[in-house]
């Protein structure tokens, strides 16, 4: 199918294209990045006749020459996150609408990174994966470093600097890989030869630790609250809601099926991280004072339970996993959303200044209310699904050592409650007046709501279209009992 | 009523849906929005009287745990890739059905009283906005058919709870209340899903009738595990000991909702979850005696806690924790169906004497109790049904109380006698409470400022209506234990002798508490520590702070200010300034000068020539 | 063998003189010094070994080199004159910009 391809190219194109129209008029590359976003939902849905969404694998085009670099597939797995992705570039595309500081550029960096993203959740190629791995902290880098705020330098040259070093690790993954498997890169033909490997332990660890740098694991997270502090909004919502997910996707895509004896022997070891991820990250929010910063820790809290749940590696918990990656990327995009049109209204994220928004911003006194109700995993909203399942599997395989986890339940809701105690509650701060959220960021946050709604209520939508490869990915890791 | 039958979760649709939809137009057409939350809890109503009707008197039940055949139920998955799943969907039982018609009674009072109540509220949108939602929730509690349906609605009436106790946000006192509800709540919350969790390990399932199948390939072990720690769930909604602490502060919502949800409802959902998963109960004597014992120390410490308090509300908060330790003793001891009879009196008669202190509070303008005073002559309506509730919380025949009550002490005394003289204690002091409460707010002389006045008529409704159960519900109780399948006992002579006899010294010793201007004072002296003590609640809320709030935080903060920011980020900051560092070092080498260079490379081939000839030896 | 002495001692006191004089004209005589001894080294030993044979004489190639050098020089003078009229400095630690 050449869509896959085009699903690519499309971003790619359109962000050259924004390059230069920008020069021309500066109120062009917002709309050719909306079309470009909307193409490639377009090409989303027209996938839906031969299967897409009904569990089939569909492969892209192999390009002659480049028949060992490019190929490109998705299923069930892909799918959802593909997906994710087009809605959170649509989202960031929309909320930057009245970006002036350059926008040629900046659209054209939202394109890029775009076009990266979807590279390594199409891939069915190690270097095309490689190659989108590596291309998405360019764009970032210079987002967070052009557009971000006052210590925006730092946070983007730790952000770059942290993610290659780890990145070069998964350059030896990636070599070892290939040349352990007869020299070809197609991952899913490297997964078919995953038991022919020699050193199944290296390969493992070697993509694992740059996946856990991305998730992020604890102690790998601190790039994350400096870039998303420092990041603009738009950056912010990429990063939590699908930069991070690469990570889980890696390590359910490329790390497990390429080794699942090594996975088997590092089970108890994800366990560890993901428990200690999960505890560690809600109590470093608990006590942030700065509003940003205290979501970007909650990713880390969230995200450890997507470790902890590939860890399990039942065909629940791996559906468990993918859910609640989806619904992080949701909730953190939500919120990540309110916090940063909040601080475009008053230029600061210091929880202590604010207070009684309720009351000044109405609107975004209940997105902000339903956001942290979302974040602590109240049932019907998306956050629920994902870790009920997680917490139900993970004592199933591991036991007692569970609970330890669910510290981090308690801790989720102190910190939510917290924040919007802070902020939306409580007398009126210092800012008696502000600007509500306006009808552009209004819908923004409905369309959210919906999402995490609907995946709250019915996660079906989403595993019935994953079963089948979680089923085989499960089988592969030879999780649970 | 049959058709709702065939779809009964619009009962739990239909309240959620237009929840939403008043908090969205509400603003535009405010006289109807009572109108429109009243629909969903007739809805539930509707829905218990047509599931009691369709379900005949003493056919036996299909399957454990249910009381009766079913009058509906359905499922649908959820969750699940590959053979394992979760399903979440409805089965209506007697037990259910009854419940039912609780919560959609007490919430149609509620609702009713509101009007009157709230009309001068700028946030009565969001309030009725709020109680639909938690109707909705409450009923899907009730009505699901397994543990995860309960779970959903355990915690979304919490959250409903948060926000009604939150309801004034701008209070910071009421957004400390809201904050320490759901927290302390998600304690238990996290224990019921840790029980949960243990029952998903042992039978790969979550419904209740498999559940309950599965009880006997369990290990005992397991089996304790389980049920404990769905214990402590119920303990931590149910306000029991050691979990009680923030049911006193949640009076800080408007009084109708500590009517419905503090007092009628989601505080008795423990005990629903414990009537509703008997078998696993049955099956577990160490959790039983959890609940008995929490019972028993929430139900006497909570009583004798409601004696020195000063605030109309607080006295009925410690006393409904008081009652709900009476229904936990009764579980404890294995008589669930009078806990849940009990449940179901007391939800009557402390909805109305909820309603009615906030009736009190609105015609006289404040909460204490010593600014209040002569109230029977300014608030007749208001009195007399007080009395009816007041009466019926002491358990005088034949008021409701005393029926529920009287099968509680009777089965507890028998079981465990020591217990049973604990619970009489507890009804005395429960005498104590009432009557020093009740003198106070409505005898002698007016001391408040301004006049109090008699409520308007849409508040006065309601308590009449409620006071009618509250007077008569007991009668039914033969009636209910049939329904559920259980065994109605006669009561016992003697114990109701002993009984009514406690409680009214109790009430006699209550009333000549309060005899001159400055009771309290001169009662503070000669009590002393005591006295103080009581009206702190003992302290445990100092003690839970010390305890858990404050080492928690300096834990978090201590990690937050040493471990995340000086090791782990330390060391990743650390790299880069080591790189910088050494980066400066080497590039001192590189100083521009030519014959620097030139010195290194003749220093290096010397050096590759020493070592080529040291090597080639 | 006094021939490689020699040779050695003209290699090593141009060495010396290329790192430790400063004026770049002193710096490039030096440089000739160190191909002087470099020539003296090939042509005594061209004259001491036999070859067999070969069709290359060392006096040839030292004249070559000599030549080359020469236009070397002469290439590096007027490189060293266009720098002294730019920057008017004839010495090494003038020209330092190209550093760390």
């Amino acid at each position: 199918m050449l869509q896959l391809d085009l699903l690519i190219a499309v971003p790619a194109l359109a962000a050259v294209a924004c390059a230069i129209a920008g020069r021309v008029l500066p109120s062009f590359p917002k709309w050719i990045a909306l079309l470009a976003l909307l193409a490639q939902a377009a090409l989303m849905f027209a996938l839906a006749p031969v299967g897409l969404y009904s569990g089939a694998r569909i492969e892209g085009a192999l390009w002659g020459a480049f028949g060992s670099m490019w190929s490109t597939s998705l299923d069930g797995l892909s799918t959802p996150l593909m997906l994710l992705t087009i809605f959170i570039g649509l989202a960031a595309v929309i909320v930057s609408w009245d970006v002036k500081d350059r926008p040629g550029a900046f659209f054209a960096l939202l394109l890029a990174l775009q076009a990266a993203l979807t590279a390594v959740f199409i891939a069915d190629n190690l270097v095309l994966f490689y190659v989108g791995w590596e291309s998405v902290l360019i764009p970032m880098y210079f987002i967070i470093g052009g557009w971000g705020s006052s210590n925006r330098r730092h946070a983007a040259t730790k952000y770059l600097l942290y993610s290659f070093a780890a990145g070069a690790i998964m350059l030896f993954g990636v070599i070892l890989a290939i040349a352990e498997s007869g020299g070809t890169a197609r991952i899913s033909e490297i997964t078919a030869a995953s038991a022919g490997m020699s050193t199944p332990s290296l390969v493992f660890w070697l993509f694992t630790i740059a996946f856990l740098v991305k998730i992020p694991a604890v102690p790998f997270h601190t790039w994350l609250p400096d870039a998303h502090t420092e990041a603009p909004t738009a950056g912010s919502i990429v990063l939590a809601g699908v930069l991070l997910k690469m990570g889980g996707y890696g390590l359910m895509r490329i790390a497990v099926p390429f080794a699942p004896s090594a996975f088997g022997q590092a089970r108890i070891a994800l366990m560890v991280l993901g428990l200690v991820g999960i505890v560690y990250g809600a109590a470093m929010a608990l006590v942030q004072t700065d509003l940003k910063r205290l979501v970007a820790y909650s990713s880390v809290s969230h995200m450890g339970f997507v470790i902890l749940a590939i860890a399990v590696a039942t065909p629940d918990a791996m559906g468990a996993a993918l859910v609640a990656m989806v619904s992080h990327g949701f909730v953190a995009g939500l919120l990540f959303l309110l916090v940063g049109s909040l601080y475009a209204r008053t230029h600061t994220r210091e929880l202590s200044r604010f207070g009684g928004l309720g009351r000044v911003m109405p609107i975004w006194g209940v997105a902000f209310t339903f956001g942290a109700l979302a974040s602590l995993g109240l049932p019907g909203l998306s956050g629920f699904p994902g870790e009920f399942a997680t917490v139900l599997e993970s004592f199933r395989a591991f036991g007692w050592w569970t609970a330890f986890g669910t510290i981090g339940l308690v801790l989720a809701a102190a910190y939510n409650l917290r924040a919007v105690r802070s902020s939306v509650q409580g007398p009126v701060g210092e800012f008696t007046s502000l600007p509500d959220l306006g009808v552009r960021e209004t819908s923004l946050v409905v369309a959210f709501s919906v999402g995490i709604v609907a995946l709250g209520i019915q996660p079906m939508l989403l595993l019935n279209v994953a079963e089948k490869a979680l089923l085989s990915l499960s089988k592969v890791a030879g999780g649970g009992m | 009523m049959a058709a709702l039958l065939m779809a009964p979760w619009l009962a739990v649709v239909v309240p959620l849906v237009l929840a939403i939809a008043i908090g969205l137009v509400g603003r535009y057409a405010k006289p109807i929005v009572p109108l429109v939350a009243m629909i969903g809890p007739l809805l539930v109503v509707a829905l218990g009287i047509g599931a009691l009707a369709a379900i005949p008197i003493g056919a036996s039940a299909a399957a454990e745990p249910w009381t009766s055949q079913l009058a509906s139920s359905g499922s649908t998955v959820w969750f699940g890739v590959g053979a394992l799943t979760i399903s979440v969907g409805w089965a209506i039982d007697t037990l259910a059905a009854l419940m039912l018609l609780v919560v959609g009674v007490v919430a149609l009072m509620v609702i009713i009283f509101s009007i009157g109540y709230m009309s001068e509220d700028p946030g009565k949108v969001r309030y009725f906005a709020l109680l639909s939602a938690f109707t909705g929730a409450m009923t899907l509690l009730v009505i699901g058919d397994s543990f995860t349906t309960l779970f959903v609605g355990w915690e979304l009436v919490g959250a409903c709870s948060y926000l009604l106790i939150g309801f004034w946000y701008q209070k910071p006192s009421a957004m400390a209340a809201a904050v320490k509800a759901f927290l302390t709540t998600r304690v238990g919350d996290v224990g019921l899903l840790f029980g949960l969790a243990v029952l998903w390990a042992s039978t790969g399932s979550l419904g209740y009738v498999a559940v309950m199948h599965g009880l006997g390939s369990m290990a005992p072990g397991a089996i304790t595990a389980a049920a404990v720690l769905l214990a402590i769930g119920a303990i931590g909604k149910s306000a029991q000991f050691p979990l009680h602490i923030w049911l006193p502060d949640a009076m800080e919502g408007p009084t109708p909702v500590s009517a419905l949800i503090h007092a009628a409802t989601m505080v008795a959902a423990g005990v629903f979850l414990i009537a509703r998963t008997w078998p696993l109960f049955e099956a577990a004597p160490a959790a039983r005696t959890v609940l008995l014992i929490a019972g028993l120390i929430s139900a006497l410490g909570a009583a004798l806690a409601a004696i020195p308090q000063r605030d109309i509300k607080k006295v009925l908060a410690y006393s409904t924790i008081s009652q709900l330790g009476f229904m936990f003793a009764a579980l404890g001891v294995g008589a669930w169906g009078f806990a849940f009879f009990h449940l179901i009196t007391h939800a009557a008669f402390k909805a109305l004497l909820f309603l009615t202190s906030g009736s009190v509070i609105h015609g006289s303008g404040t909460q204490d109790m010593r600014e209040m005073g002569g109230l029977r002559k300014a608030m007749p309506v208001t009195f007399v049904v007080w009395v009816v509730g007041v009466l019926s919380l002491v358990g005088l025949w034949p008021l409701a109380g005393f029926f529920s009550k009287d099968a509680i002490l009777d089965a507890v005394w028998i079981a465990v006698p020591i217990a049973g003289v604990l619970l009489f204690a507890t009804a005395f002091v429960t005498g104590v409470y009432s009557g020093r409460a009740t003198r106070l707010t409505f005898f002698g002389s007016w001391r408040g400022s301004g006049h109090a006045h008699e409520s308007p008529l849409t508040m006065l409704v309601p308590l009449v209506l409620l006071a009618i159960p509250a007077a008569l519900l007991g009668f039914s109780g033969n009636w209910i234990m049939t329904r559920l399948g259980e065994h109605p006992e006669p009561l016992s002579l003697s114990i109701s002798g002993v009984a009514v006899g406690l409680g009214l010294v109790g009430l006699l010793v209550g009333w000549s508490l309060e005899r001159g201007e400055n009771a309290d004072e001169i009662l503070q002296v000669r009590l002393g520590r005591a006295w103080t003590a009581g009206s702190a609640g003992f302290g445990w809320d100092t003690v839970v702070t010390r305890v858990v709030v404050v080492p928690v935080t300096v834990a978090a903060r201590v990690l937050w200010a040493v471990v995340d920011r000086y090791v782990i980020d330390g060391t990743v900051e650390g790299t880069a300034t080591v790189a910088r560092w050494a980066g400066g070092v080497v590039s001192r080498l590189q100083n521009g000068d030519a014959q620097w260079y030139g010195a290194l490379i003749v220093a290096g081939v010397a050096l590759m020539l020493a070592a080529s000839i040291w090597l080639g030896r | 063998m006094s021939m490689i002495l020699v040779a050695c001692s003209l290699f090593g006191i141009g060495l010396l003189g290329v790192l430790v004089r400063r004026d770049i004209i002193a710096l490039l005589a030096s440089v000739e010094v160190m191909l002087g001894g470099a020539l003296v080294l090939l042509v005594g030993l061209g004259a001491s070994v036999k070859h067999v044979g070969s069709p290359v004489s060392v006096e040839g190639i030292a004249l070559i080199v000599i030549v080359v050098a020469a236009a070397e020089a002469a290439v590096g003078l007027a490189l060293l004159v266009a720098v002294a009229r730019r920057r008017g400095a004839t010495r090494v630690e003038d020209l330092s910009e190209v550093k760390g």
